[in-house]
Protein backbone atom coordinates (compact mmCIF):
# COMPACT_ATOMS: atom_id res chain seq x y z
CA UNK A 1 0.00 0.00 0.00
CA UNK A 2 1.11 3.72 -0.76
CA UNK A 3 2.35 5.67 2.01
CA UNK A 4 0.07 8.07 1.72
CA UNK A 5 -2.52 5.86 1.75
CA UNK A 6 -1.37 4.50 4.96
CA UNK A 7 -1.62 7.60 6.88
CA UNK A 8 -5.06 8.06 5.51
CA UNK A 9 -6.40 5.00 6.61
CA UNK A 10 -5.00 5.38 9.66
CA UNK A 11 -6.33 8.70 10.19
CA UNK A 12 -9.92 7.49 8.94
CA UNK A 13 -9.49 4.75 11.39
CA UNK A 14 -8.84 7.41 14.09
CA UNK A 15 -11.97 9.43 13.16
CA UNK A 16 -14.03 6.75 12.97
CA UNK A 17 -12.73 5.35 16.34
CA UNK A 18 -13.06 8.40 18.11
CA UNK A 19 -16.07 9.72 16.31
CA UNK A 20 -18.55 6.66 15.08
CA UNK A 21 -17.79 4.12 17.28
CA UNK A 22 -17.54 5.59 20.60
CA UNK A 23 -21.17 6.36 20.15
CA UNK A 24 -22.08 2.87 19.15
CA UNK A 25 -20.90 1.70 22.41
CA UNK A 26 -22.13 -1.46 24.30
CA UNK A 27 -21.98 -0.68 27.89
CA UNK A 28 -19.40 1.81 27.76
CA UNK A 29 -17.66 -0.43 25.58
CA UNK A 30 -16.50 0.75 21.68
CA UNK A 31 -15.10 -1.80 19.29
CA UNK A 32 -11.25 -1.11 18.78
CA UNK A 33 -10.89 -0.47 15.27
CA UNK A 34 -7.27 0.10 15.08
CA UNK A 35 -6.19 -3.17 16.68
CA UNK A 36 -8.06 -5.07 14.29
CA UNK A 37 -6.88 -2.87 11.48
CA UNK A 38 -3.09 -3.41 13.14
CA UNK A 39 -4.03 -7.18 13.18
CA UNK A 40 -5.23 -7.50 9.80
CA UNK A 41 -2.53 -5.27 8.12
CA UNK A 42 0.26 -7.45 9.97
CA UNK A 43 -1.01 -10.58 8.25
CA UNK A 44 -1.59 -8.84 5.04
CA UNK A 45 1.05 -6.62 4.61
CA UNK A 46 5.74 -6.84 5.02
CA UNK A 47 6.50 -6.39 8.51
CA UNK A 48 8.52 -3.23 8.64
CA UNK A 49 5.18 -1.43 6.63
CA UNK A 50 2.82 -3.54 9.38
CA UNK A 51 5.21 -2.12 12.38
CA UNK A 52 5.20 1.50 10.79
CA UNK A 53 1.67 1.58 10.56
CA UNK A 54 0.69 0.01 14.31
CA UNK A 55 3.15 3.09 15.36
CA UNK A 56 1.70 5.75 13.42
CA UNK A 57 -1.73 4.29 14.27
CA UNK A 58 -1.06 3.87 17.84
CA UNK A 59 0.37 7.54 18.28
CA UNK A 60 -2.40 9.06 16.95
CA UNK A 61 -4.81 7.05 19.32
CA UNK A 62 -2.62 8.54 22.24
CA UNK A 63 -2.93 12.01 20.82
CA UNK A 64 -7.13 11.10 21.68
CA UNK A 65 -6.43 9.54 24.55
CA UNK A 66 -6.35 10.37 28.27
CA UNK A 67 -3.76 9.29 31.10
CA UNK A 68 -0.92 7.17 30.08
CA UNK A 69 -0.01 7.15 26.55
CA UNK A 70 -0.22 3.30 25.87
CA UNK A 71 -1.22 2.42 22.07
CA UNK A 72 1.86 3.25 20.27
CA UNK A 73 3.81 0.67 22.39
CA UNK A 74 0.73 -2.43 22.99
CA UNK A 75 0.23 -1.63 19.06
CA UNK A 76 3.53 -2.23 17.94
CA UNK A 77 4.10 -5.13 20.40
CA UNK A 78 0.75 -6.69 18.72
CA UNK A 79 2.12 -5.87 15.26
CA UNK A 80 5.49 -7.46 15.70
CA UNK A 81 4.12 -10.46 17.47
CA UNK A 82 1.76 -11.16 14.57
CA UNK A 83 4.63 -10.71 12.43
CA UNK A 84 5.94 -13.25 13.89
CA UNK A 85 3.43 -16.06 15.03
CA UNK A 86 2.24 -15.88 11.19
CA UNK A 87 4.61 -17.74 10.13
CA UNK A 88 3.58 -20.77 11.61
CA UNK A 89 0.00 -20.69 11.26
CA UNK A 90 -1.51 -23.09 9.20
CA UNK A 91 -4.87 -21.99 8.15
CA UNK A 92 -6.61 -18.90 6.17
CA UNK A 93 -6.02 -15.44 6.59
CA UNK A 94 -9.44 -14.54 7.55
CA UNK A 95 -9.38 -17.29 10.58
CA UNK A 96 -5.87 -16.24 11.12
CA UNK A 97 -7.31 -12.44 11.52
CA UNK A 98 -9.93 -13.66 14.03
CA UNK A 99 -8.18 -15.86 15.91
CA UNK A 100 -5.66 -13.08 16.82
CA UNK A 101 -8.32 -10.69 17.66
CA UNK A 102 -9.63 -13.04 20.23
CA UNK A 103 -6.36 -13.99 21.77
CA UNK A 104 -4.95 -10.00 21.38
CA UNK A 105 -8.22 -7.88 22.71
CA UNK A 106 -8.22 -9.55 26.02
CA UNK A 107 -4.55 -9.62 26.15
CA UNK A 108 -4.25 -5.99 25.91
CA UNK A 109 -7.54 -4.79 28.32
CA UNK A 110 -5.85 -6.83 30.60
CA UNK A 111 -2.59 -5.02 30.32
CA UNK A 112 -4.28 -1.66 29.80
CA UNK A 113 -6.11 -2.38 32.84
CA UNK A 114 -3.68 -3.77 34.81
CA UNK A 115 -1.65 -0.63 34.06
CA UNK A 116 -3.64 1.84 35.12
CA UNK A 117 -4.85 -0.06 38.57
CA UNK A 118 -1.18 -0.29 39.31
CA UNK A 119 0.33 2.65 38.04
CA UNK A 120 -2.80 5.76 37.50
CA UNK A 121 -3.82 4.86 40.81
CA UNK A 122 -7.24 3.49 39.42
CA UNK A 123 -9.43 1.31 40.86
CA UNK A 124 -10.41 -2.40 38.72
CA UNK A 125 -13.14 -3.79 39.29
CA UNK A 126 -13.18 -7.60 38.01
CA UNK A 127 -16.25 -7.50 36.84
CA UNK A 128 -16.07 -4.65 35.08
CA UNK A 129 -13.03 -5.91 33.33
CA UNK A 130 -14.40 -9.32 32.62
CA UNK A 131 -17.23 -7.93 30.91
CA UNK A 132 -15.51 -5.23 28.75
CA UNK A 133 -13.06 -8.12 27.68
CA UNK A 134 -15.92 -10.10 26.51
CA UNK A 135 -17.86 -7.16 24.91
CA UNK A 136 -14.99 -5.47 23.17
CA UNK A 137 -13.39 -9.11 21.68
CA UNK A 138 -17.04 -9.69 20.22
CA UNK A 139 -17.55 -6.26 19.10
CA UNK A 140 -13.88 -6.70 17.47
CA UNK A 141 -14.70 -10.26 16.17
CA UNK A 142 -17.82 -8.50 14.14
CA UNK A 143 -15.28 -5.83 12.75
CA UNK A 144 -12.75 -8.49 11.01
CA UNK A 145 -15.30 -9.33 7.92
CA UNK A 146 -15.75 -5.73 7.53
CA UNK A 147 -11.62 -4.75 8.33
CA UNK A 148 -9.99 -7.83 6.33
CA UNK A 149 -11.20 -7.49 3.36
CA UNK A 150 -11.04 -3.92 2.58
CA UNK A 151 -7.48 -3.47 3.64
CA UNK A 152 -6.73 -6.62 1.67
CA UNK A 153 -8.38 -4.74 -1.47
CA UNK A 154 -6.40 -1.73 -0.44
CA UNK A 155 -3.00 -3.89 0.06
CA UNK A 156 -3.26 -5.26 -3.36
CA UNK A 157 -4.37 -1.89 -4.81
CA UNK B 1 23.08 -15.76 -0.32
CA UNK B 2 19.64 -16.95 -0.71
CA UNK B 3 19.25 -17.63 2.93
CA UNK B 4 21.15 -14.42 4.17
CA UNK B 5 18.70 -12.03 2.53
CA UNK B 6 15.25 -13.02 4.60
CA UNK B 7 17.87 -13.48 8.02
CA UNK B 8 18.87 -9.44 7.27
CA UNK B 9 15.20 -8.21 6.75
CA UNK B 10 14.33 -9.88 9.79
CA UNK B 11 16.47 -8.44 11.89
CA UNK B 12 16.21 -4.51 10.06
CA UNK B 13 12.39 -5.31 11.24
CA UNK B 14 13.09 -6.36 14.32
CA UNK B 15 15.41 -3.44 15.09
CA UNK B 16 12.77 -1.06 13.86
CA UNK B 17 10.22 -2.12 16.24
CA UNK B 18 12.28 -2.21 18.99
CA UNK B 19 13.65 1.59 18.35
CA UNK B 20 9.71 2.19 17.47
CA UNK B 21 8.93 1.08 21.28
CA UNK B 22 11.60 2.55 22.80
CA UNK B 23 10.22 5.82 21.32
CA UNK B 24 6.98 4.98 22.23
CA UNK B 25 8.14 4.33 25.81
CA UNK B 26 10.31 7.60 25.88
CA UNK B 27 7.06 9.61 24.70
CA UNK B 28 5.00 8.04 26.69
CA UNK B 29 6.17 7.90 30.45
CA UNK B 30 8.85 10.54 30.09
CA UNK B 31 8.56 14.43 30.42
CA UNK B 32 8.91 14.78 26.68
CA UNK B 33 5.46 13.64 26.42
CA UNK B 34 4.37 16.63 25.34
CA UNK B 35 6.71 16.52 22.64
CA UNK B 36 7.88 20.10 23.11
CA UNK B 37 3.65 21.36 22.28
CA UNK B 38 3.84 19.32 18.65
CA UNK B 39 1.21 17.10 20.48
CA UNK B 40 -1.07 20.01 21.15
CA UNK B 41 -0.34 20.79 17.24
CA UNK B 42 -1.12 17.43 16.08
CA UNK B 43 -4.18 16.98 17.99
CA UNK B 44 -5.31 20.13 16.51
CA UNK B 45 -4.40 19.21 12.83
CA UNK B 46 -7.01 16.06 13.46
CA UNK B 47 -9.74 18.18 14.79
CA UNK B 48 -11.00 19.08 11.58
CA UNK B 49 -11.27 16.02 10.05
CA UNK B 50 -13.41 15.04 13.51
CA UNK B 51 -15.35 17.51 13.41
CA UNK B 52 -16.06 17.02 9.80
CA UNK B 53 -17.03 13.15 10.89
CA UNK B 54 -19.27 14.48 13.55
CA UNK B 55 -21.51 16.85 11.07
CA UNK B 56 -21.70 13.78 8.84
CA UNK B 57 -22.58 11.52 11.20
CA UNK B 58 -25.12 13.66 12.77
CA UNK B 59 -26.95 14.34 9.20
CA UNK B 60 -27.05 10.84 8.71
CA UNK B 61 -28.49 9.53 12.12
CA UNK B 62 -30.61 12.67 12.09
CA UNK B 63 -31.86 12.49 8.36
CA UNK B 64 -34.96 10.31 9.06
CA UNK B 65 -36.33 12.68 11.62
CA UNK B 66 -35.32 15.65 9.82
CA UNK B 67 -37.87 14.76 6.80
CA UNK B 68 -40.32 14.03 9.23
CA UNK B 69 -40.11 17.10 11.07
CA UNK B 70 -39.63 19.01 8.59
CA UNK B 71 -43.49 18.85 7.21
CA UNK B 72 -44.65 19.24 10.95
CA UNK B 73 -41.55 22.39 10.89
CA UNK B 74 -43.28 24.36 8.60
CA UNK B 75 -46.92 24.42 9.90
CA UNK B 76 -45.45 25.19 13.35
CA UNK B 77 -43.63 27.87 11.88
CA UNK B 78 -46.20 29.64 10.61
CA UNK B 79 -47.95 29.25 14.11
CA UNK B 80 -45.27 30.39 16.20
CA UNK B 81 -44.57 33.59 13.92
CA UNK B 82 -48.12 34.79 15.02
CA UNK B 83 -47.47 33.73 18.61
CA UNK B 84 -44.08 35.71 18.74
CA UNK B 85 -46.10 38.95 17.19
CA UNK B 86 -48.27 38.66 19.92
CA UNK B 87 -45.69 38.77 22.50
CA UNK B 88 -43.69 41.30 21.18
CA UNK B 89 -45.44 43.97 23.41
CA UNK B 90 -44.76 41.74 26.76
CA UNK B 91 -41.75 41.65 25.89
CA UNK B 92 -41.48 45.24 25.23
CA UNK B 93 -43.42 45.47 28.44
CA UNK B 94 -41.00 43.34 30.45
CA UNK B 95 -37.57 44.63 29.52
CA UNK B 96 -39.03 48.20 30.97
CA UNK B 97 -40.08 46.63 34.32
CA UNK B 98 -36.17 45.08 34.41
CA UNK B 99 -34.69 48.32 33.66
CA UNK B 100 -37.04 49.70 35.93
CA UNK B 101 -36.35 46.61 38.68
CA UNK B 102 -32.61 47.24 38.63
CA UNK B 103 -33.20 51.35 38.86
CA UNK B 104 -34.77 50.45 42.19
CA UNK B 105 -32.35 47.84 43.60
CA UNK B 106 -29.81 50.38 42.81
CA UNK B 107 -31.70 53.21 44.19
CA UNK B 108 -32.12 50.93 47.53
CA UNK B 109 -28.43 50.17 47.65
CA UNK B 110 -29.78 46.32 47.13
CA UNK B 111 -26.74 43.75 47.03
CA UNK B 112 -27.95 41.86 44.09
CA UNK B 113 -26.40 37.90 45.29
CA UNK B 114 -26.37 35.83 42.09
CA UNK B 115 -24.57 32.89 42.74
CA UNK B 116 -25.22 31.78 38.94
CA UNK B 117 -23.17 35.37 37.62
CA UNK B 118 -21.47 32.79 35.50
CA UNK B 119 -20.49 32.54 31.68
CA UNK B 120 -21.96 29.74 29.64
CA UNK B 121 -19.67 28.79 26.35
CA UNK B 122 -21.83 26.26 24.38
CA UNK B 123 -19.46 23.42 22.81
CA UNK B 124 -20.30 20.28 20.50
CA UNK B 125 -19.20 16.90 21.53
CA UNK B 126 -16.60 15.98 18.29
CA UNK B 127 -15.12 12.77 20.29
CA UNK B 128 -15.37 10.21 22.93
CA UNK B 129 -12.36 7.90 24.75
CA UNK B 130 -12.55 4.80 22.93
CA UNK B 131 -11.36 3.05 26.34
CA UNK B 132 -13.48 1.43 28.72
CA UNK B 133 -11.25 2.87 31.58
CA UNK B 134 -11.83 6.18 31.18
CA UNK B 135 -14.94 8.98 30.80
CA UNK B 136 -13.49 11.24 28.99
CA UNK B 137 -15.44 13.87 26.53
CA UNK B 138 -13.90 15.72 23.63
CA UNK B 139 -15.49 18.97 22.77
CA UNK B 140 -15.12 21.61 20.14
CA UNK B 141 -13.72 24.60 22.32
CA UNK B 142 -10.49 25.03 23.36
CA UNK B 143 -7.37 27.50 24.27
CA UNK B 144 -8.48 29.97 21.46
CA UNK B 145 -12.14 30.38 23.06
CA UNK B 146 -10.57 31.02 26.37
CA UNK B 147 -11.04 27.44 27.74
CA UNK B 148 -8.71 26.58 30.80
CA UNK B 149 -7.59 23.85 32.63
CA UNK B 150 -10.13 22.72 35.29
CA UNK B 151 -13.52 24.60 34.25
CA UNK B 152 -16.75 23.01 34.89
CA UNK B 153 -18.73 21.69 32.40
CA UNK B 154 -22.57 21.15 32.41
CA UNK B 155 -25.10 19.68 30.18
CA UNK B 156 -28.62 21.41 29.83
CA UNK B 157 -29.76 18.76 32.46
CA UNK B 158 -27.02 19.33 35.39
CA UNK B 159 -23.42 18.61 35.74
CA UNK B 160 -21.23 16.81 33.75
CA UNK B 161 -17.69 17.15 34.78
CA UNK B 162 -14.49 19.50 34.58
CA UNK B 163 -12.09 20.29 31.69
CA UNK B 164 -8.83 18.18 31.96
CA UNK B 165 -7.18 18.98 28.74
CA UNK B 166 -7.25 21.65 26.24
CA UNK B 167 -5.19 21.78 23.10
CA UNK B 168 -6.30 25.04 20.61
CA UNK B 169 -9.44 24.10 19.44
CA UNK B 170 -10.56 21.62 21.26
CA UNK B 171 -10.58 20.18 25.18
CA UNK B 172 -10.73 16.92 27.20
CA UNK B 173 -13.41 16.92 30.06
CA UNK B 174 -13.57 14.38 32.71
CA UNK B 175 -16.98 13.16 33.27
CA UNK B 176 -18.04 13.02 37.14
CA UNK B 177 -18.63 9.70 36.67
CA UNK B 178 -14.98 8.75 35.87
CA UNK B 179 -13.28 6.77 38.77
CA UNK B 180 -10.75 9.83 39.27
CA UNK B 181 -13.93 12.52 40.00
CA UNK B 182 -14.75 13.63 43.48
CA UNK B 183 -17.33 17.16 44.00
CA UNK B 184 -18.09 18.09 46.73
CA UNK B 185 -21.83 18.51 46.81
CA UNK B 186 -25.27 18.24 49.13
CA UNK B 187 -28.26 17.29 49.84
CA UNK B 188 -30.41 19.92 48.41
CA UNK B 189 -33.35 19.38 51.31
CA UNK B 190 -31.51 18.34 54.44
CA UNK B 191 -28.07 20.12 53.52
CA UNK B 192 -26.12 16.87 54.32
CA UNK B 193 -22.48 17.55 52.83
CA UNK B 194 -20.49 14.88 51.17
CA UNK B 195 -18.13 13.76 48.13
CA UNK B 196 -19.61 12.54 44.68
CA UNK B 197 -17.23 10.02 43.41
CA UNK B 198 -17.82 8.74 40.00
CA UNK B 199 -17.31 4.45 39.65
CA UNK B 200 -17.38 1.73 36.50
CA UNK B 201 -20.69 1.58 34.78
CA UNK B 202 -21.54 5.53 34.97
CA UNK B 203 -22.38 5.12 38.75
CA UNK B 204 -22.15 7.83 41.52
CA UNK B 205 -21.74 7.21 44.96
CA UNK B 206 -22.09 9.57 47.74
CA UNK B 207 -19.25 8.96 50.55
CA UNK B 208 -18.81 10.70 54.21
CA UNK B 209 -22.50 11.36 54.42
CA UNK B 210 -22.24 11.69 58.27
CA UNK B 211 -24.94 8.87 60.00
CA UNK B 212 -26.39 11.30 61.72
CA UNK B 213 -27.67 12.90 59.23
CA UNK B 214 -31.02 12.84 57.18
CA UNK B 215 -30.80 11.50 53.48
CA UNK B 216 -33.63 10.05 51.37
CA UNK B 217 -34.09 8.35 48.45
CA UNK B 218 -35.74 10.90 46.08
CA UNK B 219 -33.59 14.43 47.18
CA UNK B 220 -31.49 15.78 44.89
CA UNK B 221 -28.12 16.26 45.05
CA UNK B 222 -26.48 19.69 44.00
CA UNK B 223 -22.85 21.09 43.88
CA UNK B 224 -21.33 22.34 47.43
CA UNK B 225 -20.44 26.25 48.10
CA UNK B 226 -17.57 24.54 49.47
CA UNK B 227 -15.99 23.14 46.29
CA UNK B 228 -13.04 25.10 44.80
CA UNK B 229 -13.70 24.21 41.21
CA UNK B 230 -17.52 24.21 40.91
CA UNK B 231 -20.26 26.62 41.51
CA UNK B 232 -23.19 25.83 43.94
CA UNK B 233 -26.51 24.45 43.20
CA UNK B 234 -25.58 22.84 39.97
CA UNK B 235 -28.09 19.70 40.03
CA UNK B 236 -25.34 16.32 40.16
CA UNK B 237 -28.70 13.60 40.66
CA UNK B 238 -31.32 12.14 42.75
CA UNK B 239 -30.53 9.59 45.38
CA UNK B 240 -31.30 6.02 44.35
CA UNK B 241 -30.10 4.51 47.72
CA UNK B 242 -29.56 5.64 51.35
CA UNK B 243 -28.68 3.21 53.94
CA UNK B 244 -26.95 2.83 57.21
CA UNK B 245 -26.12 0.20 59.78
CA UNK B 246 -26.22 0.55 63.67
CA UNK B 247 -22.78 1.64 64.26
CA UNK B 248 -21.86 3.24 61.31
CA UNK B 249 -20.26 6.51 60.72
CA UNK B 250 -21.20 6.60 57.20
CA UNK B 251 -24.31 6.67 55.02
CA UNK B 252 -24.09 4.16 52.08
CA UNK B 253 -25.22 6.37 49.13
CA UNK B 254 -26.23 5.92 45.37
CA UNK B 255 -26.90 8.63 43.38
CA UNK B 256 -28.38 8.33 39.66
CA UNK B 257 -27.09 10.96 37.45
CA UNK B 258 -29.73 13.54 36.35
CA UNK B 259 -27.37 13.20 33.29
CA UNK B 260 -28.07 10.57 30.34
CA UNK B 261 -24.25 10.66 29.96
CA UNK B 262 -24.63 8.34 26.72
CA UNK B 263 -26.72 10.85 24.95
CA UNK B 264 -24.64 13.89 25.49
CA UNK B 265 -23.94 16.07 22.08
CA UNK B 266 -23.65 19.66 23.37
CA UNK B 267 -22.05 20.74 26.40
CA UNK B 268 -21.58 24.56 28.40
CA UNK B 269 -18.63 25.05 29.86
CA UNK B 270 -18.56 27.57 32.55
CA UNK B 271 -16.29 30.53 32.80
Amino acid sequence: MHLLMLVLYALLVIVLQSVVFARLNIFGVSPDLVLVSVISFAILEKRERATLFAAGSGFMQDLLSFGAYLHTITRVAVSSLVGILKEGFLGNEYSMAALFVVFFTPLILIIEGGWHALFGGRPLDLMHLASTIFVATLYNLILVPIIFPILKKLCHA
Amino acid sequence: MIGYHPYHKKRKSYTLAIIIVLLAVLLSFSTFRDLFGLRSMLQAAIYPFQSAAVSIWKGAVGLPSSLAAYRKGAKENAELKKELVALQPKLTLLDELLRENSRLRALLFYKQRNPYRFRLLAAQVIGKSPEPWFRILEVNQGRGAGVRMDMPVMAKEGLLGRVVEVSKFSSKVMLITDVESSIAAVDARSQDFGLVKGGSLDKLSMKYVDAGGDIREGDRIVTSNISTLFPPGIPIGEVSLASKKEHDLFYHVEIKPVVDFSKIEEVFIIF
